[in-house]
C-alpha cells in the first residue's frame, strides 16, 4: 500500500506538473516581477520618475477631482453584462464610494470612484454592481495627472501584476480559475514531490552539476523545490486565500440567509452603516480626520503616514471615512480607523486582530508586500524565481527522460513538450523583453500606445512557440532543441536593448541613477543588464556544448543508472 | 499512456516497481477521468467542506466572517488532501463517489443545518 501510494503520487506529480506547469511558470515569473511593480511602473512611465511624496490634502487636492472622474468605458461594459436592463447613461451615475491610496514606493496617488448602479444584478448572490472610474494624482503638486499620462500603460501594476493572477483572461473569470487551479496543483506537486522521494533530506544538500545532465537537472529540480518549499507553499496558499471568496463562495451561496443575517449583526457591532440613508449630507474636513488618525498612531508609537482613505456612501448623511496607515513597519495589514463623514468624529476603530484575523492579515500582507524592508523584498523576488527554476527543471527532466524512447518509438510527445517548455521559459522572457523595448521605443503619441505594447507581448510569445515548435520538428537527436540556445541569445539582446533604449530615450543610465540614489530605475536597469550577461553566458555554453556534441557524435549519452 | 506510466515508474527505485504489479490508470480516457475525479470531485468536496466548517465555527461561537476565513484556510488544505487522495483508490469510481459524494453530503448538511435553527 505504501509503495502504491508513492507511485500514485509520482504519477500525479508528473502529469499535473506538466499540464499546469506552463501556467505556473508565468504566475511565478510575473508574480516575482510584481514584487517590484511600482519600480517597473517608474521605468515604463519616465514622467513619473520622481521620489514618492506624502499623501496630499484631501480637501484641497482630492475632493475637487472626484466630480471630474468619469466612469471608465470598459467598466461600464462589464457592469452592463452583470445587470438586468440597460444602465443609465454614464453621466447620470452617482458616485457611491471613493478610494484614494498610495504607499512609500509610489510617487503617484491612485484614486477610484465607484458609481452606484440602480439596476438589479443578474446573479442574486451579488449585492451590488458598481461602475468604476479612475484618476491619478501627483502628490507633489496635488494636481490630477494629465489624461495622456494616465492612459499610459504602467507595465508593473497595469500589466505584469494582473497577468500573474488572472492571465488577462477576463471571460467568465477564466484566468482567475486557471491560476487558482494551478495554485492547487503546485501545492499538490510539493506534497507529492516530497512523498516521491525517500531521502528528501539528503537531496536538500545534493547538487551534482558535473554529473550527467539528466542527474544534475533532477538535482536542481529537487534542490529548488525543497529549499524554497516553505516559501512556495506559503506564497501559494496566501494567493489562493486572497481570492477565496471567488473560488469557494459556499459559505454565502449555500447558507445565504444565515450569512446575510450575520453580516447585519457584525455591521451593527461596528456601527458602520452598510447602506446609505438616502438623505444628502455634507462631508466634513477629511484633512482633519487624517490629522486625527495620525495623532492616534503617533500616540501608539507606530509610523504614521497615510496609506489609504476611503469615503463610503459619498454625499450621503450616513457617509463614513475609513483611514488606514501605510504599514511600512510590518508584514501584516494594519487596523483601520473609521470616522463619521458629516462630523469627523471617530465612529469605530478596528479592534486588535483575533488569531484568525491576524493570520489572515499576515498572509495577505506577505502577498501584497507593502512593508518597507528591502532585503525581505529581494528574498521574496528570489523565492519566486527559484519557483520558476523548479518548474523549468521539471520540464527539462520530463523531456530529457523521454526523448530517447520517443525518438526510438517515433512519437512526438517529448518534442512537443520541449517546444512548450521553450516557449514558457525563454519565450516568456522574450515577450517581456520585447514589451519593455516597445515601451521605450514606441513614441507616446502613437494612438493605442498601451494596446500596442500588449499586442507586441502576446505576438512575441506566440512567435517563440512557433519558433520552438519549428526548430524541434523532426529533430530525432538526443540533445536539447536548438531553440533553447537561439532564444537565449535573443533574450540577451532584448534585455541589453531595453536598458540601452531606456538610456537613449530618457538619458538615465545605471551610473546616473545609482549616483542619484534613484533605485527604482537603477534596479530595473541592473536586472536587465544581469539578465543580458547571464543569458549571453548560457547561450555561449549551449553553443559550445552543441558543437562538441556534434564533433563527438555518435557517442552515447551518459544515463544515470537508477533514473 | 501505459508506456508513459512505465517510464514514470522507472523514476522509482527497483524496489518500488516490484510492489506495483497492478495499476489502474491505463489509457488516456481513464487517465482524464481520474484527473477529473481528483480536481472536480476534490473541488466539490472542498466546496461542501468550506460551508460546513463555516457553520461549525459559527456554532461554536466565532463571528460568522471569522469562521468563514478559517474555513477558507482549512478548505485549501482539504482540497489539497482531496486531490492527492483522488489518485489513491483502486477504482476511479470510488474516487468520484468519495469526493463528489462527500462534498454533496457536507454541502447539503450545511444548507439544511444553517436554516434549521435560524
Amino acid at each position: 500500500m505504501r509503495e502504491t501510494f508513492r507511485l500514485s503520487m509520482a504519477y500525479l506529480h508528473t502529469w499535473l506538473g506538466l499540464m499546469l506547469g506552463f501556467v505556473l511558470m508565468a504566475v511565478f515569473f510575473f508574480g516575482s516581477l510584481s514584487v517590484f511593480d511600482r519600480e517597473i511602473d517608474r521605468w515604463s512611465v519616465p514622467e513619473t520618475r520622481v521620489q514618492a511624496g506624502a499623501f496630499p490634502s484631501f480637501d484641497r487636492s482630492v475632493k475637487p477631482i472626484i466630480a471630474a472622474v468619469k466612469p471608465d468605458p470598459e467598466s461600464v461594459e462589464h457592469a452592463q453584462a452583470e445587470v438586468i436592463g440597460a444602465l443609465p447613461p454614464p453621466s447620470a451615475l452617482k458616485a457611491g464610494d471613493i478610494g484614494v491610496y498610495t504607499n512609500h514606493r509610489d510617487p503617484v496617488l491612485r484614486m477610484y470612484v465607484a458609481f452606484d448602479v440602480p439596476n438589479k444584478p443578474r446573479d442574486a448572490n451579488l449585492d451590488h454592481v458598481h461602475v468604476y472610474g479612475f484618476a491619478s494624482v501627483d502628490p507633489q503638486t496635488g494636481k490630477r495627472l494629465p489624461d495622456n499620462l494616465q492612459e499610459r500603460l504602467q507595465l508593473g501594476t497595469g500589466f505584469f501584476f494582473p497577468l500573474h493572477f488572472m492571465l488577462h483572461l477576463e471571460w467568465m473569470d477564466l484566468g482567475y480559475w486557471i491560476v487558482g487551479l494551478a495554485g492547487m496543483v503546485i501545492l499538490a506537486a510539493l506534497v507529492s514531490g516530497v512523498v516521491m522521494h525517500r531521502k528528501i533530506f539528503r537531496e536538500l544538500f545534493t547538487f551534482r552539476p558535473e554529473k550527467a545532465r539528466l542527474r544534475s537537472t533532477l538535482d536542481l529540480h529537487n534542490m529548488t523545490g525543497v529549499l524554497a518549499l516553505p516559501f512556495l507553499f506559503v506564497i501559494t496558499l496566501s494567493g489562493l486565500l486572497i481570492f477565496a471568496g471567488l473560488y469557494l463562495p459556499s459559505p454565502t451561496t449555500l447558507m445565504r440567509p444565515l450569512a446575510k443575517a450575520q453580516e447585519l449583526v457584525e455591521a451593527a457591532g461596528t456601527g458602520l452603516p452598510i447602506e446609505p440613508s438616502g438623505r444628502p449630507g455634507q462631508l466634513a474636513s477629511v484633512d482633519a480626520m487624517m490629522a486625527n488618525a495620525k495623532a492616534r498612531w503617533a500616540a501608539k508609537g507606530v509610523p504614521g503616514e497615510i496609506g489609504s482613505v476611503s469615503v463610503i456612501h459619498y454625499g450621503d448623511a450616513d457617509a463614513y471615512v475609513s483611514i488606514a496607515r501605510d504599514n511600512v513597519d510590518r508584514v501584516a495589514t494594519s487596523e483601520t480607523l473609521h470616522f463619521k463623514g458629516t462630523t469627523g468624529a471617530l465612529l469605530y476603530e478596528d479592534p486588535p486582530a483575533s488569531g484568525i484575523r491576524a493570520t489572515e492579515g499576515f498572509l495577505y500582507g506577505l502577498h501584497f508586500q507593502h512593508f518597507r524592508h528591502w532585503p525581505l523584498r529581494w528574498l521574496l523576488f528570489l523565492g519566486g524565481l527559484s519557483g520558476c527554476a523548479c518548474i523549468a527543471t521539471g520540464f527539462l527532466f520530463f523531456v530529457e527522460k523521454r526523448k530517447k524512447k520517443h525518438a526510438a518509438a517515433g512519437v512526438p510527445g517529448a518534442r512537443i513538450a520541449e517546444a512548450l517548455a521553450v516557449a514558457s521559459v525563454t519565450g516568456m522572457l522574450l515577450a517581456t523583453g520585447a514589451m519593455m523595448l516597445t515601451n521605450r521605443l514606441l513614441p507616446v503619441n502613437v494612438p493605442g500606445h498601451a494596446g500596442w505594447q500588449e499586442t507586441v507581448f502576446w505576438l512575441t510569445w506566440l512567435a517563440t512557440l512557433v519558433h520552438a515548435g519549428w526548430r524541434s520538428r523532426g529533430t530525432n537527436n538526443v540533445g536539447l532543441s536548438p531553440a533553447w540556445g537561439e532564444q537565449t541569445s535573443l533574450v540577451a539582446l532584448l534585455a541589453a536593448g531595453a536598458a540601452l533604449a531606456n538610456w537613449i530615450t530618457t538619458g538615465d543610465t545605471l551610473l546616473q541613477t545609482v549616483a542619484r540614489n534613484y533605485w527604482p530605475v537603477a534596479g530595473v536597469d541592473a536586472i536587465l543588464i544581469v539578465t543580458a550577461v547571464a543569458a549571453s553566458y548560457v547561450a555561449i555554453r549551449l553553443r559550445s556544448r552543441r558543437e562538441s556534441a556534434a564533433k563527438a557524435a555518435p557517442t552515447k549519452m551518459a544515463r544515470p543508472a537508477h533514473v | 499512456m501505459r508506456s508513459e506510466y512505465r517510464e514514470n515508474r522507472s523514476c522509482m527505485t527497483r524496489n518500488d516497481v516490484s510492489h506495483a504489479g497492478h495499476r489502474v490508470i491505463i489509457g488516456p480516457l481513464s487517465a482524464m477521468n481520474r484527473f477529473a475525479a481528483a480536481i472536480i470531485g476534490g473541488y466539490l468536496f472542498a466546496y461542501g467542506f468550506t460551508a460546513l466548517a463555516t457553520l461549525a465555527g459559527f456554532r461554536v461561537g466565532l463571528p460568522y466572517s471569522e469562521a468563514q476565513v478559517l474555513a477558507w484556510m482549512l478548505g485549501a488544505f482539504v482540497y489539497l488532501g482531496a486531490i492527492l487522495w483522488g489518485f489513491v483508490p483502486r477504482s476511479t469510481m470510488q474516487a468520484w463517489l468519495g469526493l463528489a459524494g462527500g462534498g454533496a453530503a457536507m454541502g447539503a448538511a450545511a444548507f439544511v443545518l444553517s436554516r434549521w435553527t435560524a
